[in-house]
């Protein structure tokens, strides 16, 4: 249910956003890139949350659910982070001049998404035994999302400050914005059909390799 | 607007390719298994 409802907010997002949402006067066509950039790491952002949240839960309660939530959340954050990181450069060329730059907010992104890719690397090669060490490192790698968050409000950045999600509130015309939430929550959907399905594969691969050949 | 079009099929591409590899793991998972020899 959840992946067909995803499998129309999506489109019905892009759809709103290429032609429904009006042109940005300073960037024109380009900013139209917003749309599918800032729900990626809101969402990649909630993924990286829940594995931290599960990654406590499991060291406290020893529990293989936890763990296995914790390790498809992050397999999941990891691809809307990919996203981020390839549309950011995307947006960057036409807007900034240039594809990449060491920003101190792109370069923390980069560090975010090599964490979780050894994240990754560590779960699929230790098997169970790494569960609690793959716990400590998505604890610890999990503290690089707030510095992201920050590093643009904080440090001289040519990335922009965020203009969503800050204390004072949205900084997005109603027109843009009622868009912007929409794709929001369609990706955010999109996460929770992904985990559901990927939670409930990692239970049965389990009990597959507990009941032997 | 080259450059909306390239984003927009990077974000498509990518979480299509998962929503294929999800399915695809689903798909070994259901096949029986053979008894072994």
């Amino acid at each position: 249910m959840l992946l067909v409802l995803a499998a129309v907010a999506v489109p019905v997002g892009l759809a709103l956003a290429l032609f429904v949402a009006p042109v940005e006067a300073f960037q024109g066509e380009p900013y139209r890139i917003l749309y599918v950039h800032v729900p990626s790491v809101a969402t990649a952002y909630l993924a990286f949350t829940v594995t931290f949240a599960a990654s406590v839960a499991y060291l406290i309660t020893r529990r293989g659910r936890f763990d296995r939530l914790a390790g498809a959340s992050a397999e999941i954050g990891q691809v809307f982070l990919t996203v981020v990181l390839l549309t950011g450069p995307i947006w960057g060329k036409p807007v900034w001049g240039v594809w990449w730059t060491w920003d101190a907010r792109l370069t923390t992104a980069l560090i975010l998404w090599f964490i979780f890719a050894g994240y990754l690397m560590l779960r699929a090669w230790s098997g169970a035994q790494g569960a609690r060490a793959a716990a400590v490192v998505a604890i610890v790698g999990f503290l690089d999302v707030p510095l992201i968050h920050w590093s643009a409000v904080l440090l001289r950045t040519l990335h922009p400050r965020p203009t969503v999600f800050r204390p004072e509130g949205p900084a997005l015309p109603g027109s843009m914005l009622v868009v912007l939430l929409f794709n929001i929550a369609a990706f955010v959907l999109t996460y929770l059909a992904f985990l559901t399905v990927r939670v409930r594969q990692e239970a049965a691969r389990e009990q597959l390799s507990q009941a032997g050949p | 607007m080259t450059y909306v079009a390239a984003a927009y099929l990077v974000t498509v591409g990518i979480l299509g390719a998962y929503a294929l590899s999800l399915w695809l793991r689903q798909r070994s998972l259901r096949r029986p298994r053979g008894d072994g020899r």
